[in-house]
């Protein structure tokens, strides 16, 4: 009896509603359990298999993380490339996006135009992207090395070279810092109220002063999320590679996606590229994790 | 509560649309019968700017009892495609494919051919034997080689004369080659290469889109390679004829710094800036199509074709891999898939293929090959000639992207003068081995598990 004071009954109208909640919600619910909690969790079990997708699985324990971690040079061989990638690209692209975005932040005439025009490398795809670059950082008749030509410099060997060809990646990828981290980052700078400067101002300091001590700790939040992002977007980098250098000259752009595309679907290596996948996870999360820690002593949060 | 005619009118609309749904996602679309014939479904992926391939067309035409729809698949993720209808049991009927076969017959994603061969007596010896070879594995044939490629020498008679070499004559030997290409190299004011006699150093990257076969896989050839035991279980990349070649290469590029030589490579791309539609270089290997090719990207390139260059003393060799029809496991009816490849492998229907199209692969049955109207065009018998002597470019069948892979780094590590040409080649082998070793472990776990051939 008691139970029912506690616990009113669901009217029929409630029911009703509950139902045409749960229908609706149902496409997303069923895609979500079909096509993404089902493969994230037989991905796992098929990384403990030998597996090609068209026969029976092959129960081999952790012998796919063993063979990787023990015996695998290219296993290492791309977490090097990709890490080394990673911690050139990430900061150049903060910076270069915070920097445009303080640029176009001024008052000046005509800014959006600029805005604009900055914004419009980032619409491309990666694979047109590819495709145009490969021809700009073509030794012999690329804009790169004409123009370093005119200054009698000789032109490195972008892509061909073991030693330029992670760094001429990174460099293209510094193509979208216009893009959609630099809006974020405006709007974050759009955020700052304008009397923290005027501080700065009686105060008597100039715009470095502004940069440091005012806009760089008001927007650090965003900084921080992007930083997140970007080091995830990193280690995920596989376009370029695939599309221009097929992970060559002598495997120095053999990035871990790469790789792990090559054993699933080149080699058909299913199980042993979940390995790789569930791998790069715990990567991955590791990192962020890391990131984290420090962020929480760098990273000033308006709200709090 | 009395139900409204507007709610009613809801649920029915509700049910109608339903049922709409559920027919069009789930109504059989290819039917097995049409106007009394047996239809059956074709996959393939065309180069051609026919749509429907001309075997479909002509093997409709040709017979009233058997009716083939012919689907287009597109290139790209073409294999991952047929794969997974194989996988969801829903597979065409038959399937074109030019990746090696052993690739899907080992992943019994094929029927044996063997009775059907066997019953109908079909006549294997017509077919080109590296082409025929390609097509077994484990004892059992998986398909029926319909369309390939021969390659054979060309090279470009303007820049032979303006190198003062005689136009009628190009190289016999590789060590004639080297002579060539001597002869052939040009440089710009800086010293940059802008023109080559002879490329021999296809690497992994897009240099290797340029459609031309491994030169030390060539020579190792003809010195006699094998890379691969006869049990098909021991690779053996590291043999005295790959040694021999790979040292060739080194010898041959030695003269040119690697980076004016990757720089120069640089510039090859697709269209008319392939190598030697580009005149960049003057002498390479390269398939039967290939003047249909420069017909359409550089027309004005004079050039000849000959046979490949040897080493003193041996046969020629050539590198091959084929188009082939295959029968897909879980297809509807294997009868007339069957009826269907044999017509398409027939020394007539291959001939008319041949003077049909536009750009022609090359007929894999040797009696469509020794006709007189394929014979006509002076060429043509150098490729016989060079297909006669070919070898699959399937080497290690259970593991060939692997031992492509490894194949062209190896290469990259010896000509970069990172590695001696034993240790890099070791390198490789081990690794192919490893690879293929794990395949070979797979495939008996998966036989012990799943009976296919007594199906």
């Amino acid at each position: 009896m008691n139970n029912q004071i506690t616990k009113p009954q669901k009217s029929p109208l409630k029911k009703k509603q509950a139902l045409l909640g749960y229908l609706f919600v149902a496409p997303w619910i069923i895609g979500f359990l079909v096509f993404g909690l089902y493969p994230i969790v037989m991905s796992f079990y098929y990384s403990l298999c030998q597996y090609d997708v068209l026969r029976v699985p092959q129960f081999i324990g952790l012998g796919n993380y063993k063979e990787l971690i023990g015996h695998d040079p290219y296993f290492w061989k791309s977490i090097w490339n990709t890490l080394l990638y990673t911690v050139v690209r990430v900061p150049l692209v903060i910076l270069g996006s915070l920097l445009l975005a303080v640029l176009v932040n001024n008052a000046v005439k005509g800014i959006r135009f600029f805005r604009t025009v900055f914004f419009i490398p980032s619409i491309i795809t990666g694979v047109v992207l590819s495709a145009l670059w490969l021809w700009l950082l073509n030794p012999q008749y690329g804009l790169f090395n004409s123009i370093l030509a005119v200054f009698g410099i000789p032109g490195p060997l972008w892509l061909q070279s073991p030693h330029w060809s992670k760094f001429s990646m990174v460099l293209m990828s510094l193509w979208s810092i216009g893009g959609g981290r630099m809006l974020v980052f405006l709007a974050a700078l759009q955020g700052i109220p304008t009397a923290l400067y005027e501080v700065v101002d009686i105060d008597g300091g100039g715009w470095w002063a502004k940069f440091r001590h005012i806009t760089v700790p008001m927007i650090s939040s965003v900084i921080f999320l992007w930083t997140v992002l970007e080091v995830i977007f990193s280690f995920q980098v596989f376009t370029e590679a695939y599309v221009m250098t097929k992970g060559g000259p002598l495997n120095s752009t053999l990035f871990y996606n790469l790789y792990l595309y090559y054993k699933a679907f080149d080699d058909f290596s299913m199980g042993y590229a979940s390995a790789l996948a569930w791998l790069l996870l715990l990567i991955i999360l590791v990192v962020t994790l890391m990131q984290f820690v420090v962020g929480k002593k760098v990273v000033y949060y308006e709200g709090k | 509560m009395r139900a409204t005619t507007g709610n009613i009118m809801k649920i029915l609309f509700t049910a109608l649309l339903i049922v709409g749904i559920m027919v069009i996602l789930f109504y059989p679309h290819g039917r097995a019968h049409q106007n009394g014939r047996r239809t059956i479904s074709f996959w393939s992926c065309t180069g051609q700017k026919e749509e429907i391939p001309f075997i479909v067309t002509a093997f409709n035409a040709a017979q009233d009892s058997i009716r083939v729809l012919s689907n287009a698949i597109p290139w790209q993720e073409q294999e991952k495609k047929v794969l997974t209808a194989i996988l969801s049991d829903n597979p065409p009927d038959a399937v074109s494919q030019f990746i090696p076969i052993v690739k899907w017959a080992s992943r019994m994603a094929l029927m044996p051919l063997d009775k059907f061969i066997e019953r109908d007596r079909f006549d294997t010896t017509a077919i080109f034997p590296a082409l025929w070879e390609e097509m077994r594995w484990q004892g059992h044939i998986f398909g029926i080689p319909i369309s390939s490629a021969s390659y054979a020498f060309y090279y470009n008679k303007k820049l032979f004369r303006q190198a003062g070499l005689d136009p009628v004559c190009p190289p016999k030997t590789w060590a004639e080659v080297v002579e060539y290409n001597q002869k052939l190299m040009r440089y710009d004011k800086s010293g940059n290469i802008i023109q080559m006699g002879f490329f021999p150093f296809y690497r992994s990257s897009l240099v290797a889109s340029q459609n031309s076969p491994a030169t030390a896989t060539i020579i190792a050839w003809e010195l006699g390679a094998s890379f691969l035991s006869a049990d098909g279980k021991t690779v053996t990349l590291v043999n005295p004829a790959m040694l021999r070649a790979t040292q060739w290469i080194l010898d041959f590029l030695k003269p040119y710094p690697i980076g004016k030589i990757e720089a120069f490579a640089a510039g090859f791309g697709y269209g008319d800036q392939q190598a030697f539609a580009a005149e960049k270089v003057a002498m390479m290997i390269l398939p039967n199509i290939f003047p249909d090719y420069l017909r359409i990207h550089a027309p004005n390139v004079e050039y000849g074709v000959a046979l490949t260059p040897t080493m003193p003393g041996c046969p020629i060799a050539s590198s091959t891999g084929s188009w082939w029809i295959a029968i897909p496991r879980g297809s509807k009816d294997p009868e007339a898939a069957w009826e269907f490849i044999k017509f398409a492998a027939s020394k007539e229907t291959q001939l008319n293929a041949y003077t049909a199209m536009d750009q022609n692969l090359f007929p894999t049955n040797r009696l469509a090959t020794a006709d007189p109207v394929f014979l006509r065009d002076g060429k043509m018998q150098i490729f016989v000639t060079q297909l006669e002597h070919a070898h699959s470019s399937t080497i290690i069948p259970m593991a060939h992207d692997v031992f492509w892979r490894e194949f062209y780094t190896a290469q990259e590590q010896v000509v970069y003068g990172n590695q001696s040409i034993e240790k890099a080649l070791g390198t490789a082998q081990s690794i192919i081995q490893h690879e293929l070793n794990k395949a070979l472990t797979y495939d008996e776990y998966v036989r012990s598990k799943m009976n296919f051939f007594d199906e």
